[in-house]
């Protein structure tokens, strides 16, 4: 285990399989958040994520409005620094993506924007995968934006502390000042 | 007619006539769309940017009850039932509930529709298409996408040029039994 904010990720993560609350598995020391995620959906778990404390027992209730593949990210926010990666990780991308297309399937008929950002797939994007490695996930975000607009602003924001769109006054503009500005800080091409 | 992604997720909504009325959007949601009939913005507690807006005076919260304070303040008056017929002099909106969505034991604001002058229901669904509807009663379940259940209606009297709009539907409705000629 080489990275401290993969450790601060495995202390306080416990996975919940679909539909059989009494089996717990938990996301091992030194497992990254990728590697957790790819687990999970590879033996077809839906994963949940709480900030535990140690030596404190749990009981989890699903929720049975969760849908399988849906998480729940609880972590803090971190900052963006070091140098921009525009040309993020393959295996991340592709976690990247699989969870863009759930949200966007899940919530395009939700009436309000709030609802749409509170659904766990979008917590996850934003909290943690989001740490995984922020300027990774910006230039996917960023590139999911230019070709499928929606409403990543938020998670955006989060991400990176900024908001270049702020005098935009129709969700046109607000996207092409978001690209305009991933294009000036070179997140993307 | 009805696109199959809206029929997968409305599983009702094809037998009560659900029919596309427009293209998706992301601009307008189904408040502006109902209450002020623009596509211009979108009625969001809380607005984070500049095409979200939320009338001055209103709770913010995002409680049942701030949504349906947003239709009281365009004069509509609440009804102590669920009565969604159609009534000639009263324009009505359907305020759709769901239970614990957010975690929350209360019920939380999920759609709203409102009847058009010719009787049938309009909704913009979230992101998606405009559509027309029979009775607001088709985006009902928990199945799908549904929206809850319907909480409360509202209703409002007409002005009378959309009372004139009425008499034309209602003359048409009637050539249309009698003669069948239109």
């Amino acid at each position: 285990m080489n990275n401290p904010l993969q450790t601060a990720i495995a202390a306080s993560t416990v996975v919940l399989p679909l539909g059989n609350p009494t089996m717990l598995a938990t996301l091992d020391e030194g497992q990254s958040y990728m590697a957790f995620y790819k687990e999970c959906a590879e033996s077809r778990m839906t994963y949940f994520n709480f900030p535990l404390q140690q030596n404190v027992a749990y009981q989890f209730d699903l929720n049975p409005n969760m849908r399988e593949g849906e998480g729940i990210g609880l972590l803090s926010d971190v900052e963006v620094d070091g140098p921009i990666n525009s040309q993020p990780d393959a295996e991340l991308e592709v976690i990247f993506n699989g969870l863009a297309k759930e949200w966007i399937e899940a919530t395009r008929s939700y009436s309000l924007n709030m609802r749409r950002y509170a659904h766990p797939t979008y917590q996850s994007l934003m909290h943690a995968l989001g740490k995984e490695d922020v300027k990774e996930v910006v230039p996917l975000i960023l590139r999911e934006l230019q070709q499928r607009p929606d409403v990543w602003f938020e998670a955006l924001k989060v991400l990176t502390k900024r908001n270049p769109a702020s005098q935009a006054k129709t969700f046109d503009e607000t996207v092409r000042a978001w690209l305009e500005w991933g294009k000036a800080e070179k997140y993307i091409v | 007619m009805l696109p199959d992604h809206l029929a997968r997720k409305f599983p009702k909504l094809k037998a009560d006539g659900g029919d596309k009325t427009s293209e998706a959007a992301i601009q307008y949601n189904c408040l502006s769309w109902s209450a002020k009939r623009t596509k211009q913005y979108r009625f969001e507690p809380k607005p984070q940017e500049a095409w979200e807006r939320w009338p001055e005076g209103l709770p913010d919260d995002y409680s049942l009850e701030s949504f349906i304070m947003l239709f009281e303040q365009l004069g509509y008056k609440r009804l102590a039932d669920i009565d969604s017929r159609f009534e000639f002099f009263y324009k009505k909106v359907a305020i759709y509930a769901a239970f614990g969505i957010y975690g929350e034991p209360r019920w939380e604001f999920t759609h709203v529709a409102d009847q058009l002058h010719s009787g049938v229901w309009i909704s913009k669904l979230g992101y998606e298409e405009d559509i027309q509807h029979n009775t607001p009663q088709s985006l009902e379940g928990n199945c799908g996408d549904e929206y809850g259940k319907i909480l409360k209606i509202l209703k409002k009297p007409c002005w009378p040029w959309e009372l004139a709009v009425r008499v034309y539907f209602k003359l048409v409705s009637f050539l249309r039994k009698s003669f069948k000629v239109i």
